[in-house]
C-alpha cells in the first residue's frame, strides 16, 4: 500500500525553511469542580520543516497540554480548546472530525511520551503494536499488505538500534529494558514517516546514559528523514543539544522564544534566566557558576496573580505597579525573531555576573 | 496444558474432602432425620429407630464418616436414603438441564455486562453513562427471583412461552424455549454486576499512558476501546467471571423453584426437606466439584489473555 511505498525520507513537499506546524494563540482549559481553569492560555508558535523545536518550562506549565491539545489528545470533557488556529502542514486540526484527525495522528504527526514503561499496551507484542500503528492507517489490508507491516516493523526497530529485531518483535514490552521501550516507541511513531514527531520529555524517565542514546537516535531519525521534532523538557541541557529554537512556558503562556542561540546567551524574560541559572553548568572546573533556585512555586492555575504571572517570583519586580497591572504582552526583543512577554526585559541581566556561559553546539 | 492436570487433580480432591466432610457433619447437625421425614410426624420412636438401623445411621457417627468416604474414594456417592436409588444417578439426570442454565446465565450476564460496561464507558459522564448506571443500579437491586416472575408475567404469559419444565438437550427447540426464561432471569442480574466491574475497570485502563499512545497512532476509538482497554481489563473481568459462576449455581435453586424446572436445586431442596442426608451430599460435592473444574479452567483463560502471567 502506499502508506508503506512511501520513501523512507520523502521528498520535502515545501522549502526547509517553510512553517509546518502553527500554533496561534492556543487556549486550553479544564472544567474542574473549583471552576473553568486556563491550562494553556494564548500560546503560539511555529515549527518549521525540518527543525526541533524545544518547549521548557516547569511542571504544570502546560507545555504538555498544548501539544497534546494539537493532536486532540486532551480528554474531553473535562478539557476544552476555547479558542485558537492549530495548522499541520496548513491544515486546520481544531475542530476536525473524528475521521479526519484521526488520519493526522500518527500520518501527519507522531508522538512519543515520557515513562516507556508506561507507554506500552502490556498485552500486545511490540511489534503487533507497531503493525498496528501502520495498518490502523490502510482500509481492509491485504494479506500482502499485512505481511509488508510485519516487515517493516522489523526494519524500524533495526533502524532505532533494536539488537535482533527478528525477535524482539515478538516479545511484549515488559520484557525490554526502559531503553528499548523508548526505541520502540520511536520506531512505532516513525512508522508512517511522519513529518512532526512531538516528543513530550523523552528521557525523562530513563537514566543519563540512555537519554544520551535516545537524543543520538532521535537526531539520527531528523537527519535521515528530515522530520520536525518539538521536544518538551524541563531540562535546559537537552534544549540545548537538541533544539534549533527554544520556547518557554511558565503559567500556561509562552513567556519567551527565539533561536537557542539567542536565548541563552541572552535571556530576555528573567524566568528563562532564571531557569537557566538553576541549571548546572558544564563549564571547565575553575569558571563553573553556583547554581540558582527560583524562589517561589509555580502559581495555582486556577488563582493566578494579576499582571504578570511570574511577578511574585521575580527577581526584577521590585514592587513596580506596572508588572501586577498589565500583563505582559510577548513583543520583540533583540530582533524581531525573539519573543519577551516581559515589561522589562532590556533590564534581563546576563547568565552570570561575569565569566562565560557555556552552550554546547549542536 | 498437561501441566496444570495433577494441579488441578490435587485442588480437585483437596476441595471435595473438605466439602464433603462438612456438609456430611453439616447435615447430620440439623433436627430431624430421615425416618421422620419418611414416617410423618406422628411416627413412634420404636418405628422410627427401626429405619435408622435399616439406614445404618444408628451407628457411631465415625464409622458412618469412615464408610461414606471409603464409598467416596471409589467414585461412590451411594444411595439415597429414601428412594434407595443410586444418588449418581439421580443427579446425573439433573445435573444438564442445572449446567444449561448456569451457562447460559452467565454467557447472558458476561456479554450484557461487557458490552453494558464498554459502552458505558466509552461514553464517560454523558447521558448514555448515566442511563446505563441507573439501569444497572435498578436491575443490580432487583433479586433473580423476582426478576423470574416478572419474566413469568410479562413476557412467557404473553409471549406464549412455557413458564415451567425442562426439556434434554435432544430436543433444542423446546429446550431453549424453556431455558431462555430462566436463564434470563439469572443473567439479568449478572449483567448489571458485570457492567458495573467493567465500566469501572475499562475507566482505570483508559486513563493509562498506553491508551493515549494508540490514540495517538491514529487508530479507531473503537479498536483502542476493546483491543487496548477491554482486553488489559479482561483479566479481572474473567476472575469475576469464576466468582459470578459459584453465585449462579446458588442462584439456579432459586431460579428452578420459580420456574419449576428440574435441576440440582430442586433436588437439593426436596433431599434436605426430606433429609435425604446421602443425597444433599451428593449434590453438593457434585456441584464443589463443578466449581473446582471452572476456576482452573479460568486460570488457563487467564494465560490466553495476558502474556505477563504465561512467562512467569
Amino acid at each position: 500500500m502506499t502508506e508503506l511505498a512511501r520513501p523512507a525520507a520523502r521528498p520535502a513537499a515545501m522549502p526547509a525553511s517553510d512553517v509546518f506546524l502553527q500554533v496561534r494563540n492556543l487556549t486550553t482549559v479544564f472544567d474542574t469542580a473549583r471552576g473553568t481553569v486556563a491550562a494553556v492560555t494564548d500560546v503560539s508558535y511555529d515549527v518549521r520543516a525540518g527543525e526541533t523545536v524545544g518547549i521548557v518550562g516547569e511542571s504544570g506549565s502546560g507545555k504538555s497540554v498544548s501539544a497534546m491539545s494539537m493532536l486532540g489528545l486532551i480528554p474531553q470533557p473535562p478539557g476544552r480548546i476555547v479558542s485558537g488556529e492549530v495548522l499541520v502542514g496548513g491544515r486546520e486540526i481544531i475542530g476536525m472530525g473524528r475521521r479526519e484527525l484521526r488520519a493526522v495522528r500518527g500520518v501527519d504527526v507522531s508522538m512519543i511520551f515520557q515513562d516507556p514503561m508506561t507507554s506500552l499496551n502490556p498485552v500486545h507484542t511490540v511489534g503487533a503494536q507497531i503493525v498496528e500503528a501502520i495498518l490502523g492507517h490502510v482500509r481492509r489490508p491485504s494479506r500482502a499488505v499485512r505481511r509488508q507491516a510485519r516487515q517493516r516493523a522489523v526494519e524500524l526497530l533495526e533502524a532505532v538500534g533494536v539488537s535482533a529485531p527478528h525477535e524482539r518483535v515478538h516479545q511484549y514490552p515488559h520484557q525490554l529494558s526502559g531503553g528499548m521501550r523508548q526505541r520502540v516507541m520511536i520506531a512505532m511513531a516513525m512508522s508512517n514517516n511522519p513529518r512532526l514527531l512531538i516528543a513530550d520529555e523523552p528521557t525523562t524517565a530513563l537514566d543519563v546514559t540512555i537519554q544520551a542514546q535516545i537524543m543520538r537516535i532521535l537526531r539520527e531519525v531528523q537527519q535521515s528523514t528530515g522530520i520536525s521534532i518539538v521536544l518538551i523538557t524541563h531540562d535546559m541541557g537537552l534544549i540545548a543539544q537538541m533544539a534549533h529554537r527554544v520556547v518557554v512556558m511558565y503559567a500556561g503562556r509562552v513567556v519567551e522564544s527565539g533561536a537557542v542561540e539567542d536565548v541563552f546567551l541572552r535571556p530576555r524574560h528573567p524566568y528563562t534566566l532564571g531557569l537557566l541559572r538553576s541549571f548546572p553548568s558544564n563549564a571547565p572546573a575553575g569558571r563553573r557558576q553556583r547554581m540558582l533556585p527560583i524562589p517561589g512555586l509555580p502559581p495555582d492555575p486556577a488563582a493566578l496573580p494579576p499582571g504578570c504571572s511570574f511577578a511574585p517570583r521575580c527577581s526584577l519586580w521590585a514592587e513596580r505597579q506596572r508588572c501586577t497591572d498589565e500583563p505582559p504582552t510577548l513583543r520583540p526583543a533583540d530582533t524581531d525573531e525573539h519573543l519577551s512577554a516581559c515589561h522589562f526585559w532590556s533590564e534581563v541581566g546576563p547568565i552570570h555576573a561575569e565569566g562565560e556561559v557555556d552552550v554546547s553546539s549542536h | 496444558m498437561p501441566r496444570y492436570l495433577p494441579r488441578l487433580l490435587v485442588r480437585l480432591v483437596l476441595t471435595v474432602f473438605v466439602v464433603a466432610s462438612a456438609v456430611f457433619f453439616g447435615v447430620r447437625m440439623v433436627p430431624g432425620g430421615p425416618a421422620t421425614a419418611l414416617l410423618g410426624a406422628d411416627a413412634s420412636p420404636v418405628d422410627i429407630a427401626a429405619v435408622n438401623e435399616k439406614l445404618g445411621l444408628e451407628e457411631p457417627l465415625i464409622v458412618q464418616y469412615g464408610r461414606f468416604l471409603g464409598q467416596l474414594a471409589t467414585g461412590s456417592l451411594g444411595n439415597s436414603l429414601v428412594s434407595d436409588r443410586p444418588v449418581t444417578a439421580s443427579i446425573m439426570a439433573v445435573l444438564p438441564h442445572t449446567l444449561e442454565l448456569a451457562i447460559a446465565g452467565m454467557a447472558i450476564g458476561m456479554v450484557g455486562g461487557v458490552l453494558l460496561g464498554v459502552f458505558t464507558a466509552a461514553y464517560r459522564n454523558r447521558a448514555p453513562d448515566y442511563i446505563g448506571r441507573v439501569l444497572s443500579l435498578t436491575l443490580l437491586s432487583f433479586p433473580s427471583y423476582y426478576i423470574g416472575v416478572l419474566l413469568i408475567f410479562l413476557v412467557a404469559l404473553r409471549v406464549g412461552l412455557p413458564t415451567s419444565g425442562a426439556a434434554p438437550l435432544s430436543d433444542p427447540l423446546q429446550n431453549l424455549s424453556q431455558l431462555i426464561l430462566p436463564a434470563l432471569a439469572l443473567g439479568i442480574v449478572g449483567t448489571a454486576y458485570v457492567a458495573r466491574v467493567t465500566r469501572g475497570l475499562m475507566l482505570e485502563v483508559l486513563d493509562e499512558d498506553h491508551v493515549r499512545t494508540a490514540r495517538a497512532k491514529g487508530i479507531s476509538e473503537f479498536r483502542v476501546l476493546i483491543r487496548h482497554a477491554l482486553q488489559p481489563a479482561s483479566l479481572p473481568i474473567a476472575s469475576l467471571g469464576g466468582l459470578f459462576f459459584i453465585v449462579l449455581i446458588g442462584d439456579a435453586v432459586l431460579i428452578e423453584t420459580v420456574f419449576a424446572r428440574p435441576g440440582l436445586g430442586t433436588l437439593m431442596v426436596d433431599a434436605m426437606l426430606a433429609r435425604d442426608y446421602t443425597m444433599v451430599q451428593g449434590a453438593v460435592i457434585v456441584v464443589a466439584a463443578v466449581i473446582v473444574v471452572v476456576n482452573s479452567l479460568l486460570e488457563i483463560v487467564y494465560r490466553l489473555i495476558d502474556p505477563r502471567i504465561r512467562v512467569k
